[in-house]
């Protein structure tokens, strides 16, 4: 709470009355409100729409490079692949060399050779020895897993190649992979070995190349079926969504076919063929890796914008406060001048008004003189009245009233007369007097003495006449009000002729200011006095008068002692065009 | 001494004429610019006194062309009020001294006038 008052604008409780609206409005704080929702929405927008931005530029960046991630997975998965299969080769190229057509042929030869290798969990289910026109020569096969005798469907490139790999379908039309080798002998003839691979075997090598993010690894044939089994597509035979394939490794991301797994995940799978074969290794790569990049980029952008925020909200909170203190305080000052403007305009229609009643009675008054006076006169000059001490005295208190009557008109005619002119020289003790004359009542009825001490060597100044005698009047005005019965006004003027100015002070010795106070009379709308009809505006405007007439204005005073304002002005002020 | 009034309140100006008949000076009267001119023409005057704002010939107007006929007349101005250019000119061309306000006292013209004629 102390804080809150402490970080507190004074416009924030500044209220007042609103044309057309009812009761009192914050029209500041209003205002600010505004400011500051708008500012706050020109800046936050755009940050969050770049943040967005950013987000799925980097959502993007990051499919990319999952993908390419993806193909190099693909591509080393099937050299892997390729590598196990070049194993049963070289067994199948070993075999050939060792023992050559004639040996294998024999159907004893082979089952014997069958036999032993069969010892070994990984051996080939079923071995063919085929001619070089493709036709099975010997076979020899685990009997669960024996496959019709069948031919070599490709002729064509059989003679290109030395060793080969593919699929075949079974007696049970499980498909069955295998590996092809061409044997050449000694007179240039050559024969084939064919070996069937275990479905196992193979399944349990891909299991062991499912590493890190890869999660499941698998073999189609050009079709995109499925020759070993697949977490995600299912069992051999199934259909598997693969990325169209191309001579280079490729990668999709595909929506996860597994409906038994939440959220509709994302997986990346890719592919490559396996060796030059038209068998093609699949793998899919889980999502995790994009989901943990996600979460990375979203702690990164959700920290960035909070503190972006953080910050531009400080600096719009600041700055729209700043300017609307501004507005605030131009407010405030307008309206000083204003009300300057206005009491300076109310003195100038009470000057003419004054001036013109003046003017008015100022006639009658010099005939009532006149008239008076001829009767006096004629009284003197009688022989009858002239002793008649009566009609002398009431024609001499006529002449006495028209005579007081004549100085009030005077006074006011002066009044107006300077209303009218700015800037002229004059008589600094003729003014200072002039001013006595308009106080001179008050100051009685209240009791007290007005001292005018003017210095001889007190030139004639050039200024605003009409506004020194408003500085003077207001200075007055206020020190007799500090003043109860008895006190005494003293207004003295000194020449400072190296300064090439003079010194007006006015001093009383009345309730004085205090410490904490002195330092706020200048101020606009300060006042003491409020409760009997102070605007706070009197010593704003004198001090705007005295800076008016390029002159300086100090203050001394002691509490229970007494206050004395001086001005010091220069002698003369250049008229300002307007 | 011979003495020219001249002012546009008939009242004022025939009541000054006759106060000052009173005290020795022999004073003509008249209520505007014309007539004064006429008779400045017709006679020889000491003293013109002349009332500042008046109708169709103001006293400062009239001043100058008095003047012009009489160099030597000396001249008083009466002013029942009077802007700060009325002043300003009166004064430079009467002397500050002789820009009197009305309601005057008599005793001060008549002061002012043998003080003129030294």
């Amino acid at each position: 709470m102390s804080l809150l008052k402490r970080i507190k604008v004074p416009f924030w409780d500044h209220r007042e009355r609103v044309a057309g609206a009812e009761g009192q409005q914050y029209i500041f704080r209003n205002k600010w409100k505004m400011l500051a929702a708008g500012v706050c929405l020109l800046t936050l927008v755009p940050l969050g729409v770049s943040s967005g931005f950013f987000y799925q530029n980097s959502k993007e960046q990051a499919i990319q490079e999952l993908l390419q991630e993806t193909r190099v997975y693909a591509a080393d998965t099937a050299l892997d692949v390729y590598m196990f299969f070049k194993q049963y080769i070289m067994v199948l190229s070993v075999l050939g060399s060792m023992y050559g057509r004639e040996q294998l042929a024999r159907p004893r030869v082979l089952e014997e050779i069958f036999a032993n290798m069969a010892k070994t969990d990984d051996a080939f289910i079923h071995l063919d020895v085929l001619g070089a026109e493709g036709h099975v020569l010997a076979s020899s096969c685990v009997n669960t897993h024996c496959i019709r005798h069948q031919a070599i469907e490709w002729i064509d490139d059989l003679h290109e190649e030395n060793f080969s790999m593919g699929h075949i379908a079974g007696r049970d039309g499980v498909r069955y992979l295998f590996v092809r080798v061409r044997i050449v002998e000694d007179d240039g003839s050559f024969f084939f070995l064919r070996g069937l691979l275990p479905s196992d075997a193979i399944s349990s090598f891909l299991r062991q190349l499912e590493l890190e993010d890869i999660v499941d690894v698998f073999i189609v044939d050009s079709n995109g079926n499925l020759l070993t089994p697949s977490y995600y597509f299912g069992k051999p035979g199934s259909k598997a969504v693969m990325p169209e394939s191309g001579d280079r490794p490729t990668a999709i991301m595909l929506k996860n076919p597994r409906a038994d797994q939440a959220g509709g995940s994302i997986l990346f799978c890719g592919t490559d063929f396996i060796g030059h074969s038209s068998m093609r290794l699949g793998l899919i790569v889980s999502e995790r890796n994009l989901e943990i990049f996600k979460g990375r980029i979203r702690h990164y952008i959700i920290g960035l914008v909070a503190l972006s925020s953080i910050f531009l909200l400080l600096v719009v909170f600041t700055l729209v406060t700043y300017v609307v203190q501004k507005l605030y305080q131009a407010d405030l000052r307008r309206r000083e001048y204003l009300n300057q403007a206005a009491r300076t305009d109310k003195l100038a229609s009470i000057g003419r008004l004054a001036a013109g009643v003046a003017h008015e009675i100022n006639n009658p008054l010099a005939i009532i003189n006149e008239k008076a006076g001829l009767l006096q006169d004629l009284l003197r000059y009688s022989d009858e009245y002239r002793e008649d001490e009566r009609l002398m005295a009431i024609t001499d208190a006529i002449i006495a009233a028209v005579q007081r009557a004549g100085i009030i008109t005077h006074r006011l005619l002066g009044f107006a007369r300077q209303m009218d002119t700015s800037v002229q020289a004059m008589d600094v003790e003729h003014m200072v007097r002039e001013v006595v004359g308009f106080i001179r009542k008050e100051a009685e009825y209240k009791d007290i003495t007005i001292v005018v001490d003017v210095d001889e060597d007190v030139p004639e100044i050039v200024s605003d006449r009409g506004k020194l005698q408003q500085i003077l009047l207001n200075l007055a005005n206020n020190a007799i009000a500090a003043m109860d019965r008895g006190g005494r006004l003293e207004i003295t003027v000194r020449n400072l002729p190296d300064e090439h100015a003079i010194v007006l002070s006015v001093r009383d010795n009345g309730c004085g200011i205090s410490e904490e106070n002195q330092k706020k009379v200048f101020e606009p709308f300060f006042s003491t006095r409020t409760q009997d009809g102070g605007t706070g505006l009197g010593l704003a405007i004198t001090y705007g008068l005295v800076r008016d007439l390029h002159g300086s204005m100090e203050l001394e005073s002691v509490v229970g002692e007494g206050t004395t304002f001086t001005i010091t002005l220069p002698y003369e002020i250049e008229v300002e065009e307007e | 001494m011979r003495v020219l009034l001249v002012d546009d309140e008939t009242e004022l100006v025939s009541t000054v004429a006759e106060r000052l008949s009173f005290r020795g000076i022999g004073a003509d009267w008249v209520t505007t610019g014309q007539e004064a001119l006429q008779l400045a023409r017709e006679n020889d005057y000491d003293i013109a006194v002349l009332d500042v704002k008046m109708p169709s010939m103001s006293g400062l107007e009239l001043a100058r062309e008095i003047r012009k006929l009489k160099p030597g007349l000396a001249i008083i101005f009466l002013t029942g009020h009077g802007s700060q250019a009325d002043f300003d000119e009166g004064v430079s061309q009467a002397g500050e001294e002789y820009y009197l306000a009305k309601p005057i006292d008599i005793e001060v013209l008549v002061d002012k006038m043998k003080e003129i004629l030294g």
